[in-house]
């Protein structure tokens, strides 16, 4: 037997997941509403796999796949080829995350698979493309740099990383600009293999008609064995209460305070209490919301748990007048307190919350072209496979209050913390 | 008495099961049935956009309008917001220059619950003025932080060149900060009953409760709404007669420049053919500038095409604006004198497809499609037709589109003073001459 196959659960369309015998995950999702087809590869990598030396080396790779390749020799002939398929094509790098898709016509998916399989397996990383490169990298960087929130995200990175380097996928422009061939092969040699990415296609397509010919073309696709992924350390630390106020532009205030969360690679038992929990504190008609927003100084506020393998997070935030920011802070840290009141969770709030989560999940299945390129990437890497995504709303219904109380003590209850004041105020970074 | 007009398809691009119908108050509903799911999408367009507003109003639609959506007599605050706790439903709003858009994510079992929610809060909004100030204060964070953005604020610096004075273009759907921290309640509850009008609004539906169903639900709730409408004046032409360039001084490490130039009317001859040009030249663009000479991570060209008065566009950011804008124009006159190769404009016909059936998954952007066109030619076909015109289209018929509409052009620029010489900006002429 080539492949073996699991039947998966999912609420709009059928799906089905398997795994070659190189390791390739493939998932692969029937929905007939549209003649379309989408093709993701999603691999585990992103700038967590990074060092100060190789800090923003992801994401450059990300870009070469855009580039030639063993079957179109440069960008030109590669965006020729994507205008006759009628190709729409995109690829994101996230700290945790790689992904890039294509969708295109569905009688035209032997051609978008094989096209994928190219990209993927063969880029070339011509030195002369490469250089050309690292110009519009460093556009892409400068662009961000304008960004009102450019100031925050540098000064997080700062407080809650271990190593910087790992928190930044866009990177530095020094490690950028130095980018050649020869590091991209060694990146490509540690991360690109099938052991340690997914196939995902979703669109009009019958699973069982094109699974010999996925196997086939990505069964070609050579085993590596060689990713340190699953044994990278957690990257988030925050060892004492800390304040910090972050300049951003004048009219906007925001207030952030931030704890250590469960990692999805190991605590992964947290994380259902954890969302239910943020679920829960998102209510509008909730104290949380009643407090802060409704009898409070702010205009919006949330609480959530960011389901990371390796910075995971707990974040309580909102949006303020900058004036008010610090007594915003300290009535949010009162609300904080409050929830380990002994009635502040009670069941009929927790079971909206998990209907909540049911919901969304109905919304999010509207588009199976979103499925794979956002919904099944994410869990297939945060959740380390999909039988976390499969189980998610079973697992959801059976978390109690006295649960939530406990994910609070063990996460929240005397935890240090890092605070951020965001005002026009605070302090900018160079 | 309402009555179902049920449409007969004859193009593949244009979807089947739609289904148009009025509500006994005149409200338009054009329905189309997506079975299979249980989400549904409803638009509701308030038709006027930038010409019911003046200089000293611009945003009193999307305030009076944010302002209803916090709570009505029947529903007040807390009660509203305990529906949307329960049914998880979201609605997002748009503002633009020829009308608002309110568009509902929600459940089919929530469907009517929320629709006679949505409805009571535009005829009986409750305005308590804590709560509505509180969302005044959202909106004026939001419309900052945008304002913000150079990469969305070069948008308005070109058409401060482009539309010429006096266009009711340039007023701002969302706003201004100085006007929208201006409105109060008394503004809203009068703006919000001179407006809800039955001839003002357009109805738009794409999920799996069937017309008949949708039909009773949307009489019980927007069947209140009163008779009446406003008559809009035609939208003047963009008073451009000769190149300009308006450029603004930020402390950028990037310059944003934005090109602006005249785009046929919605459903025209030329639309097909002038859309396809622009698809062309975001071709060449990303070929030009960002393949060959790695001037920028962002370059594009497009036009809109659901508008009274329509524009094409060329936007790249790059840390070289003079040398960008020149090789633009360089595309651009390529495209306009016919020198491309047929393979491009095939190409961005098949682009086309593809993306029709990216659009056909989500019911958004499928009420946003048939709101659109019923809004602006009262066809709600139109968006669809127009993509069945881009097949078998010639390098000949495109050019000549391009070149019969774009002459004169308004460019905006967002550069810093101390990096990028200002004084070598010039309004680079689009052919080239």
């Amino acid at each position: 037997m080539l492949y073996t196959l699991i039947f998966m659960l999912s609420m709009n369309f059928p799906v089905v997941e398997s795994e070659l015998p190189n390791g390739l995950d493939v998932i692969i999702g029937e929905d007939h509403s549209s003649p379309v087809v989408t093709v993701c590869v999603v691999v585990n990598t992103g700038g967590t796999c990074e060092s100060p030396e190789s800090n923003g080396l992801a994401h450059f790779y990300e870009h070469m796949f855009f580039k030639g390749n063993s079957a179109l020799p440069d960008q030109t002939a590669y965006n020729s080829r994507m205008r006759e398929l009628g190709m729409i094509r995109n690829g994101t790098t996230g700290n945790e995350v790689v992904r890039y898709y294509l969708t295109v016509s569905s009688d035209l998916f032997d051609e978008g698979l094989e096209f994928m399989y190219d990209a993927i397996t063969g880029p070339l990383f011509d030195p002369e493309e490469i250089v050309n490169e690292r110009s519009v990298i460093m556009n892409e960087y400068e662009r961000k740099t304008n960004h009102p929130f450019w100031n925050f995200w540098r000064m997080q990175e700062e407080v809650l990383s271990i190593d910087k380097c790992r928190s930044s996928s866009i990177g530095v422009p020094e490690v950028i600009m130095a980018a050649d061939q020869e590091i991209m092969m060694e990146f490509q040699h540690e991360y690109y293999t099938p052991d340690n990415s997914a196939l995902i296609i979703t669109g009009d397509i019958e699973a069982e008609t094109i699974m010999p010919a996925v196997s086939e073309m990505f069964g070609q696709w050579e085993f590596g064995g060689r990713s340190n992924y699953a044994d990278l350390e957690l990257n988030i630390s925050i060892p004492r209460d800390t304040t910090v106020y972050v300049g951003c532009p004048e009219g906007l205030g925001m207030v952030r305070i931030v704890f250590v969360g469960p990692s999805m690679a190991n605590q992964q038992e947290w994380s259902y209490s954890a969302d239910v929990w943020g679920q829960y504190m998102g209510r509008m008609t909730g104290e949380f919301h009643e407090n802060l927003v409704a009898n409070g100084p702010f205009l919006d506020v949330y609480a959530s748990y960011y389901s990371q393998r390796f910075e995971p997070s707990i974040t309580f935030g909102g949006t303020i007048d900058p004036e008010l920011a610090e007594e915003g802070v300290e009535m949010m840290r009162e609300e904080i307190e409050r929830m380990f009141e002994e009635d502040y969770f009670n069941e009929p709030g927790i079971e909206m919350a998990s209907e909540q989560l049911r919901r969304s999940r109905l919304f999010n299945e509207e588009s199976s072209r979103d499925m794979a390129t956002e919904t099944f990437p994410f869990w297939w890497v945060e959740g380390g496979g999909l039988d976390y995504y499969n189980n998610y709303l079973e697992n959801l219904s059976l978390v109690t209050s006295a649960e939530i109380t406990e994910f609070l003590d063990r996460w929240i209850k005397d935890q240090p913390s890092a605070v951020f004041i965001i005002t026009p105020e605070g302090e900018w970074v160079e | 008495m309402i009555s179902l007009l049920f449409t007969f398809v004859l193009f593949a691009a244009v979807p089947e099961n739609v289904t148009e119908f009025d509500l006994d108050n005149g409200i338009h509903v054009v329905s189309r049935t997506v079975t299979g799911g249980e989400v549904e999408g409803l638009s509701f367009f308030l038709v006027g956009g930038s010409r019911v507003l003046n200089e000293d109003n611009q945003g009193i639609e999307a305030f009076a309008l944010e302002a209803a959506l916090t709570g009505s007599d029947t529903y007040p605050d807390e009660r509203w917001r305990e529906i949307m706790d329960v049914t998880l439903a979201s609605w997002n709003a748009s503002y633009n220059y020829d009308y608002s858009r309110y568009h509902l994510k929600c459940l089919s079992e929530d469907l009517p619950l929320l629709l006679d929610g949505f409805a009571d809060c535009l005829l009986e909004p409750e305005l308590d003025p804590v709560v509505v100030g509180r969302m005044q204060n959202s909106q004026l964070i939001a419309l900052q932080s945008d304002l913000n953005d150079p990469d969305n604020r070069i948008w308005l610096v070109a058409n401060k060149g482009f539309m010429g004075a006096g266009h009711p273009y340039l007023l701002r759907p969302d706003g201004i900060p100085s006007t929208l921290s201006s409105f109060d309640v008394d503004d809203a509850r009068e703006w919000l009953s001179s407006r809800i009008k039955s001839g003002n609004i357009v109805i738009t539906h794409a999920g799996p409760t069937p017309p008949e169903q949708l039909a009773v639900f949307l009489e019980n709730s927007f069947g209140r709404i009163p008779e009446g409408g406003d008559v809009f004046p035609e939208v003047a032409e963009f008073g451009i007669y000769q190149d300009t360039i308006v450029a603004e001084n930020d402390e950028t490490l990037s310059a944003y420049v934005v090109v602006k130039f005249k785009a046929p009317p919605v459903g025209s001859e030329e639309a097909a053919a002038y859309s396809t040009a622009m698809g062309v030249v975001d071709e060449m663009l990303w070929q030009v500038l960002r393949t060959e000479n790695a001037l920028t991570y962002a370059v594009s060209g497009g036009s809109t095409n659901s508008y009274q008065r329509n524009w094409g566009y060329m936007y790249i950011s790059t840390t070289e604006p003079v040398l960008s804008a020149s090789l633009m124009t360089g595309v651009f006159s390529d495209v306009v004198h016919g020198n491309v190769d047929q393979s491009v404009v095939t190409g961005v016909a098949n682009n086309n497809r593809t993306i029709q059936g990216i659009n056909a998954q989500s019911m958004d952007t499928q009420c946003w499609m048939l709101g659109s066109g019923y809004i602006s030619t009262g066809n709600w076909r139109t968006p669809y037709l127009l993509q069945e015109s881009l097949e078998d289209m010639t390098v000949y018929e495109i050019s000549r589109a391009l070149s019969d509409w774009a002459g004169t052009a308004g460019w905006g620029i967002i550069a810093d003073s101390a990096i990028v010489d200002f004084a070598e900006f010039e309004p680079w002429p689009l052919k080239g001459e």
